[in-house]
């Protein structure tokens, strides 16, 4: 299938459990979604690197998946951007739980949503996500790895710093270079 | 039109979820007032999702499989009601009363009030700050990151002039005395990793009770 065969057929298949709460097509959505989850739940070193606790992230993604079809919204924002938005907010929570923190407030009280998002032509979605895939390969080995630092395993900058024992300016400028690469540059074309 | 934004890098973080809860409050905050930086974070996010989708999938188990639809099996709703968008509502409003002059304030005399949010942050101050118009805050410098979103009003100092939106990150080799617009009080979010250090030759003697 093409990319854009694939994406008509995860639409499909959120838009059943929306309308339908139908378990099939949610069955379908877990066996692409999860291991993609879990990995990236295990990514994170410490805590959540444990099985366990990476199973904890798989399973209440994929219920806020279930529970959140409605407001998914294919004009907003693709949906493994959405689920990875939820992923995302949903290992902070579940980290922070185990750390014990004192505290109801949650990421989704202070996060912007993916279901806040400002509608964005579907086309310049698609555009921007083919911008991302075609440049990843364009991006230095270094620069990726800062880049799967901090999306993957969670860490600030200045942790990655210390980890890599380069100095913090070194992984800001990486990072700025992947950005860069990858077209992530709007606001400079704007200015 | 917003002037000033997140650094892009802050902004990735954000996007990455590698941020406390504290500053992360002041980005959403600027996010709701900016489409340009709101984009960004668009791409940004679908960066994330790109990376999380090349990374060799791991096993997941039959049972965690069995379990999720067992969970989804016991919902007696239909999806649709379960969970409500947060729709015109701001992240804001979680933290804060819609109608900023029935907030209860302390501290500081008339010209600088303050109102401590618990946003569940224990790294981070953050507060509400009510500037009397026209009014200056005493001269100070930071000794970590202050983030300072403007929300009603606007104020300037010896840098620049700061409106609706703007978003200010301030560190410790920055000293300045925002000065608040004569028409309105200027009603700010701030986040702070630790205390501002007052530098003006009466407020040095404040800094001890100063937190904020």
């Amino acid at each position: 299938m093409s990319d854009s065969a694939v994406d008509t057929r995860w639409n499909e298949l959120i838009t059943a459990v929306a309308d339908r709460a139908d378990k099939k097509a949610f069955a379908e959505l877990f066996r692409h979604f999860a291991p993609q989850l879990k990995a990236y739940a295990l990514s994170k070193s410490g805590v959540a690197g444990s099985g366990e606790i990476a199973d904890e992230v798989v399973q209440e993604t994929m219920i806020k998946v279930w529970r959140r079809a409605s407001l998914y919204n294919a004009s907003k924002a693709n949906l493994s951007a959405w689920i990875f938005s939820i992923a995302r907010n949903t290992r902070i929570d579940i980290l922070r739980r185990h750390a014990k923190h004192q505290s109801n407030v949650s990421t989704d009280d202070l996060w912007l949503t993916a279901e806040d998002t400002e509608p964005f032509a579907a086309l310049q979605q698609k555009r921007i996500e083919e911008t991302i895939r075609g440049s990843l390969g364009s991006v230095s080995s270094e620069q990726s790895l800062m880049l799967q630092k901090m999306y993957m395993e969670g860490k600030s900058q200045s942790e990655i710093a210390a980890e890599c024992d380069i100095p913090l300016g070194t992984v800001k400028s990486r990072v700025r270079l992947a950005m860069a690469r990858l077209k992530l540059v709007l606001k400079e074309q704007h200015q | 039109m917003i002037a000033y934004h997140p650094d892009k890098l802050l902004l990735a973080d954000y996007s990455a979820g590698n941020m406390s809860f504290g500053p992360a409050l002041c980005v959403t905050a600027h996010l709701e007032h900016c489409q340009l930086c709101h984009r960004e974070l668009q791409e940004m996010t679908t960066l994330g999702a790109v990376l999380m989708e090349q990374q060799r999938a791991a096993d997941v188990s039959p049972e965690l499989f069995e379990r999720v639809m067992q969970c989804i099996a016991k919902e007696d709703v239909t999806a649709s009601q379960h969970y409500v968008a947060r729709g015109k509502r701001t992240a804001l409003d979680n933290f804060v009363p819609k109608d900023l002059q029935s907030i209860s304030w302390s501290g500081f005399g008339e010209t600088l009030k303050s109102h401590e949010l618990d946003v569940g942050d224990s790294e981070h101050l953050v507060s509400l700050i009510r500037m009397r118009r026209g009014g200056a805050v005493p001269k100070h410098t930071h000794r970590g990151q202050e983030i300072t979103l403007v929300l009603q009003g606007g104020f300037s100092d010896a840098s620049g002039s700061y409106r609706v939106g703007d978003f200010i990150e301030c560190n410790r080799e920055i000293d300045h005395q925002p000065v608040a617009n004569q028409n309105e009080d200027c009603f700010c979010l701030t986040s702070r990793s630790a205390p501002v250090k007052f530098t003006g030759p009466f407020m040095r003697a404040l800094n001890p009770f100063q937190r904020g």
